[in-house]
């Protein structure tokens, strides 16, 4: 059916783009003025400094250094990071991924679910009261960005009054405040996406011919308008689950809470430039295979995808 | 037509209104007061917000009022600049595939996928890292990601429209090319191009506040709404005005623009005028 | 005279932004035990509404039954029932196929468990023995392979397969009332005649009757008995087909017969087609509807509208034409 073809081409592509991605950010960083490591070793010996220059390989031209390192991202090895000593790359971003992803999934599920709910109100009360509020309250929610939202939430509920801690990330707790933070964008986006979504269920000719076999309200909205309308809220979801895996850089900068984005951004401020490099390469890679399977799944599991192909055919 | 449509819409209005009141304040504000807000004053340290200083002061006794509207002018040159970049570049570029076709098309659709890749706050902050803080090179390293959806969208529109027969009569009727631009490809991609902006704007008074406050944008003294935001959360135990005054003019300016978007959407999109 | 279904007075308005569409104008409509009647008009001019409104289909708020509308169904209102009157009513006493099959089937439904829904929805049969009736009834539609075609999605079937599945859920549970909305329209030629005789087969057997909407004289002719003709949200002409087709009164159905294609017609002459497009129902017309159409057309067609008037038999016509003293009637075409 050459379905396999179609998913060996589809990987190739990807790993074109990942190639090239990895190269741009390779010369992009590289153009950035002065090293990490040039303001330590100004008082340090010439040895001493040649030596360092030499463990990072920030002694040789940039074609080399692009071989090196291309050579290594083939064999999983980012390099050091020249900030914290004696840690590598892919040991950081093992460390650093788990506190993202778990809040990133808390925030998910949370978000979500609520805005499918809401969504999914607001839908069957279009035009009444519940609708325009939601409505509103989902048209607020997009215009507060999470960076006031977050300081918000930690200036008024962190402390002593509800003991939740201010800052950090140790136990359930200190997950609260920010889960709240990041989950409201999901929140408004899913209740817009649901409400639309079910709207244009409802619009459909089948919902009418549901309607005619004189099956209950409930029935019609549960079997076949919620079921159909859950289509393209799926198409969304595998992007979202990646989106929040890689970390909220302004939340986690907020509640300084040690994942991923937190990292990143202390990486550029110190110039950590392996650290950059490897993490831009690690999630750009992550987002390109979510895409990729998330396109085989479909083209297994939608048979009406799988139609349209063989209909062009 | 769709100007008639969005005043119909008071809460579209209302949202125009408030932008050109931060536009206003945001070019007269700093000297309304007569209070210059660079002058630090050590006996208005963390003042709260009194007759005198009508938002209170910083933790160097600087007039919060007069900075505020500063930080606006940085959040409101950021929109349009970038704002003018996403529209003038998207439009070329995405002309240009439309129009040129083949192995450019081809070319320029694989970069963009590849930057579409990558998430738009990494990229900016990499280029951010190579040019340094200062509001020019923020204003660049917006602006480079900023043109990929709507060169994408103007090169579908375009690849449409010249598929269907009007294009094609008015270009066998011996309209030149120009005409054709004018007449069919503008007011034809003009609304998916305010849409995308309306939408996009927000993201980019986001962005600059957001990278402001983690320091990766503009730094102090320089002053945008996101350099106050992060001095105000140093001192929010104490002196909350610093700290929510400038949270509430980003969340204004955002306000109006989002709901200034949905209001253009309503009018603009034909489907939804039913 | 105790007809199935009697319609009278209806009218039917949609909300829009550019004000309200009066799309059905007050029509009078009655269905006997055990007939075809056939509602014929070009698209927009109502039937469609007048169809769902049979069901209560038309959905608020943008749809609105005007009071004063009554549909009887054996006598009782339709349009008063209470919810479990309407839900026994609706799939059990009448159902409705739709013109596309494709959009009016649920694409993620298999077709088997969308016969098995309405039946169970109408007796206390169990989910085995649904299964098993809906085999048999998509066997009895045509198909030659009914339990695996019952295991498959819609999209998985041809379109005239796909009528077949809406039928089949239409006639599930011995329905007394069909409404066959455009059945035919949006299949091609070569299955549309087939989707008819199944239809007429199924009313022979079930004696149930149906009210065909279509906008093809030439679908209606072997089928129908009596034949309403609509424009712009009126009854312009009703009858026997006899009447419609060999004493054809207003200018209306003139054209529309005159506009089918025939196989004796020389195919060099252009094919007659009806000038003009019908009236904005915003803002309807106050003379009659067809006037600025119309060959025929006078001076009072423009002031006053024609009232449907009965000339012989149950064969009536709305037109001044017609009904004027003076005017010789049917002489000039």
């Amino acid at each position: 059916m050459g379905f396999l073809k179609y998913a060996l081409r589809k990987l190739g592509l990807m790993v074109v783009t990942l190639a090239i991605i990895a190269s741009a950010t390779f010369f992009l960083v590289n153009a950035v003025p002065g090293n990490p490591i040039a303001a330590r070793t100004l008082r340090m010996p010439e040895t001493v400094k040649a030596e360092l220059y030499a463990k990072y390989g920030f002694d040789k031209p940039l074609w080399p250094r692009y071989v090196i390192t291309m050579r290594g991202l083939l064999r999983g090895d980012f390099g050091m990071s020249a900030v914290y000593e004696g840690d590598t790359v892919p040991n950081i971003i093992a460390s650093k991924l788990p506190v993202s992803a778990r809040l990133g999934l808390q925030q998910m599920l949370v978000g979500v679910t609520l805005g499918i709910l809401l969504g999914v109100v607001s839908a069957l009360k279009n035009g009444r009261a519940a609708d325009f509020a939601i409505i509103a309250l989902a048209a607020f929610a997009v215009s507060i960005p999470q960076l006031v939202f977050s300081l918000l939430l930690q200036k008024f509920f962190a402390g002593a009054k509800t003991g939740l801690p201010i800052i950090g990330w140790s136990g359930f707790k200190s997950t609260i405040l920010p889960t709240i933070a990041g989950a409201f964008v999901y929140t408004s986006f899913y209740a817009r996406l649901m409400k639309s979504s079910i709207l244009d269920v409802i619009g459909q000719e089948y919902i009418m011919t549901a309607e005619s076999k004189g099956i209950s309200g409930f029935r019609v909205v549960t079997r076949h308008v919620l079921r159909n309308a859950f289509v393209p809220i799926i198409t969304y979801l595998p992007m979202t689950v990646a989106m929040c895996v890689t970390g909220s850089f302004f939340v986690e900068s907020v509640f300084t809470i040690p994942g991923l984005g937190y990292y990143y951004v202390k990486s550029v401020q110190q110039r950590d430039l392996s650290m950059v490099m490897g993490l831009t390469v690690f999630i750009a890679a992550l987002l390109l295979a979510v895409v990729f399977v998330t396109d085989i799944l479909y083209k297994l599991v939608d048979p009406r995808i799988r139609l349209e192909r063989a209909g062009k055919r | 037509m769709a100007w008639r449509i969005l005043r119909r819409n008071p809460v579209a209005m209302a949202a125009l209104g408030l932008i050109a009141l931060f536009l206003i304040m945001a070019v007269l504000g700093p000297r309304l007061r007569g209070i210059d807000g660079g002058v630090i004053n050590v006996k208005a340290k963390n003042a709260p917000p009194s007759r005198e200083l009508w938002f209170g002061a910083d933790d160097m006794g600087r007039d919060l009022f007069s900075n505020l509207w500063l930080g606006l002018r940085v959040s409101l040159t950021v929109a349009v600049v970038c704002g003018a970049a996403q529209i003038v570049l998207g439009s070329l570029i995405g002309g240009l595939m439309g129009y040129l076709g083949g192995i450019v098309d081809v070319v320029i659709m694989r970069v963009i996928e590849i930057i579409s890749s990558v998430p738009g706050l990494l990229i900016t902050m990499i280029v951010m890292m190579i040019l340094g803080n200062g509001v020019l090179s923020l204003l660049l390293a917006i602006s480079i990601t900023s043109w990929c959806g709507t060169a994408r969208q103007i090169r579908g529109q375009i690849m449409q429209l010249r598929e269907t027969e009007y294009i094609l009569a008015a270009e066998t009727l011996g309209a030149g090319a120009w005409r054709t631009i004018t007449r069919h490809l503008i007011p034809n991609t003009a609304g998916i191009i305010i849409v995308n902006l309306t939408s996009s704007i927000p993201q980019y008074i986001f962005m600059e506040s957001g990278l402001s406050f983690v320091g990766l944008g503009l730094q102090p003294p320089n002053i945008s709404l996101g350099t106050l935001i992060a001095s105000g959360q140093v001192h929010m135990d104490f002196a909350p005005h610093q700290l929510l005054f400038p949270c509430a003019a980003l969340c204004l300016i955002v306000l109006a623009f989002n709901l200034l978007g949905d209001g253009l959407r309503n009018a603009l999109d034909p489907r939804l005028r039913r | 005279m105790s007809d199935l279904l009697e319609i009278r007075r209806l009218r039917v308005s949609y909300h829009t932004m550019a004000g309200e569409i009066q799309a059905v104008r007050g029509v009078d409509l009655s269905v006997g035990e055990n007939e075809v009647v056939a509602v014929v008009g070009e698209s927009g001019c109502g039937k469609s509404v007048t169809a769902r409104s049979i069901l209560r289909l038309v959905r608020r708020p943008a749809g609105d039954i005007k009071s004063g509308s009554e549909i009887l169904f054996r006598g009782e209102n339709v349009l008063s029932f209470d919810k479990k009157r309407l839900r026994r009513y609706r799939g059990g006493e009448c159902s409705i196929v739709f013109q596309d099959p494709l959009s009016a089937l649920n694409p993620t439904m298999r077709s088997g468990r969308q016969i098995e829904e309405n039946l169970r929805a109408h007796s206390g049969i169990s989910a085995a023995a649904a299964r098993a009736e809906a085999v048999e009834l998509l066997r009895r539609v045509g198909f030659d392979d009914p339990a695996r075609r019952a295991r498959q999605y819609p999209h998985e079937l041809s379109g005239g397969m796909r009528q077949r599945v809406m039928i089949a859920i239409a006639f599930s549970n011995r329905p007394s009332l069909l409404i066959a909305d455009e059945p035919t329209t949006a299949l091609d030629v070569t299955i549309q005649s087939r989707v008819l005789e199944l239809l007429r087969e199924l009313q022979v057997e079930t004696r149930a009757s149906i009210v065909l909407i279509t906008h093809d004289l030439g679908v209606v002719a072997g089928i129908a008995k009596r034949i309403y003709v609509m424009y712009a949200g009126r009854i312009v002409e009703s009858g026997s087909s006899e009447d419609i087709f060999y004493h054809t009164a207003h200018p209306y159905t003139k054209a529309l017969l005159a506009s089918v294609p025939r196989m004796t017609m020389q195919s060099k002459l252009p094919l007659p087609y009806i000038q003009g497009v019908p009236p904005e129902l915003i803002d309807p017309p106050s003379g009659c509807a067809f006037a600025e159409r119309c060959a025929l057309c006078m001076d009072i067609c423009r002031r006053e509208e024609p009232k449907l008037t009965e000339s012989n038999g149950r064969h009536s016509t709305a037109c001044w034409f017609e009904t004027l003293p003076g005017t010789d009637g049917g002489g000039l075409l």
